[in-house]
């Protein structure tokens, strides 16, 4: 009778996945009942999968992430907003949705830049514009290295899936602005998400605004700016805001 | 109503472990988060990223390598200390 091969570490971190076959894994388990050492390694590599997972899973769970209510706390400052402060870190903690549409006023929004370059790149209105992507679409890989390599930066492609809205198409623009890109998303009832995202400009914010039927998320740290356009609630908007801030970061 | 924010301790966790998972080459990052934050098989991440599972299986034990290395670093907060080394 053959030996089974023995476990590679590839082989081994599946075999805690439970990605391998019936028979390897009964192959692997059988190895690890005489060897110890090498069961105490497995043991602690599927401790370190829960562990991440665990950790992980928190944060794509959460309402708001939790770094973003500092932004809304300088942002609000900066604009003397305590009280809208207070309403959205309350709503952070306990995923309530407050209705934004009183955060910031018509004579403000006229001077902010990202916004101003994000809305006029969902009209198509915004110059320096290349179609990079569009359906059939390459596979994700190739789509991160697209936008990777567009903006000089290292983000990913936000994936929208479980929202139920599918990437269509994506447009790169290198205009006076500097450059930066629009991710195009469409669910099945037709309605369009789109994503402005560009380095940032170093003006750390937190935004969730309402215009007309129109909700808008806006948030920029130190390294990247983003602009979420898409007609729907803002509980909506929050969640998705929540996973495409996570997958850009990641 | 139950708060969603996690605790300090598991806040600290998470900083880290994203810290870590940044300082990844974007290929194992990107492995990691697909299954270990996505939560997909290896066959529905190698559909995503267009490449062999085999491919999945590699960056993903080699990402979790260098994330437990990153993390060694920082031993009040790191995953738990697993012995290292070849199957044999």
């Amino acid at each position: 009778m053959t030996k089974a091969p023995y476990p590679t570490e590839d082989e081994l971190h599946a075999f805690v996945d439970d990605e391998l076959s019936a028979s390897r894994q009964a192959e692997i388990a059988s190895v690890l009942r005489d060897e110890p050492a090498l069961a105490q390694r497995v043991a602690a590599y599927r401790a370190d999968r829960e562990r991440l997972r665990s950790a992980l899973r928190g944060i794509a769970e959460e309402p708001i992430p939790t770094a973003w209510i500092s932004l809304i706390e300088e942002a609000t400052a900066r604009r003397h907003r305590a009280m809208m402060t207070r309403r959205l870190a309350i709503a952070a903690s306990v995923g309530l949705v407050v209705s934004a549409g009183a955060i910031a006023g018509w004579r403000w929004l006229r001077r902010d830049t990202i916004l101003a370059e994000a809305e006029a790149a969902r009209d198509g209105r915004l110059t320096g514009r290349t179609t990079a992507l569009v359906e059939p679409l390459p596979p994700v890989a190739e789509r991160d290295t697209r936008l990777q390599s567009a903006l000089g930066m290292h983000v990913r492609v936000p994936n929208l899936n479980r929202f139920g809205f599918q990437l269509a198409r994506l447009d790169l623009f290198d205009g006076r602005g500097g450059v930066a890109a629009q991710l195009e998303y469409q669910d099945s009832g037709h309605r369009v998400l789109t994503i402005y995202v560009r380095p940032s400009d170093g003006n750390v914010r937190f935004d969730l605004l309402q215009r007309d039927g129109t909700r808008v998320c806006v948030w920029q740290d130190d390294v990247v700016g983003a602009v979420i356009i898409a007609p729907m609630p803002a509980g909506e908007m929050l969640r998705i805001a929540a996973s495409a801030y996570a997958d850009l970061n990641l | 109503m139950a708060d969603a924010t996690p605790q300090p301790d598991l806040r600290q966790e998470v900083n880290e472990i994203l810290r870590a998972m940044s300082e990844l080459t974007p290929l194992y990052r990107q492995v990691l988060v697909l299954v270990a934050v996505e939560g997909l098989s290896y066959r529905e991440t190698a559909e995503e990223l267009g490449v062999p599972v085999g491919t999945v299986m590699s960056r993903l034990a080699r990402a979790r390598d260098q994330l437990r290395e990153t993390l060694a670093t920082q031993p009040e907060h790191g995953l738990p200390p697993a012995q290292r080394g070849t199957a044999r």
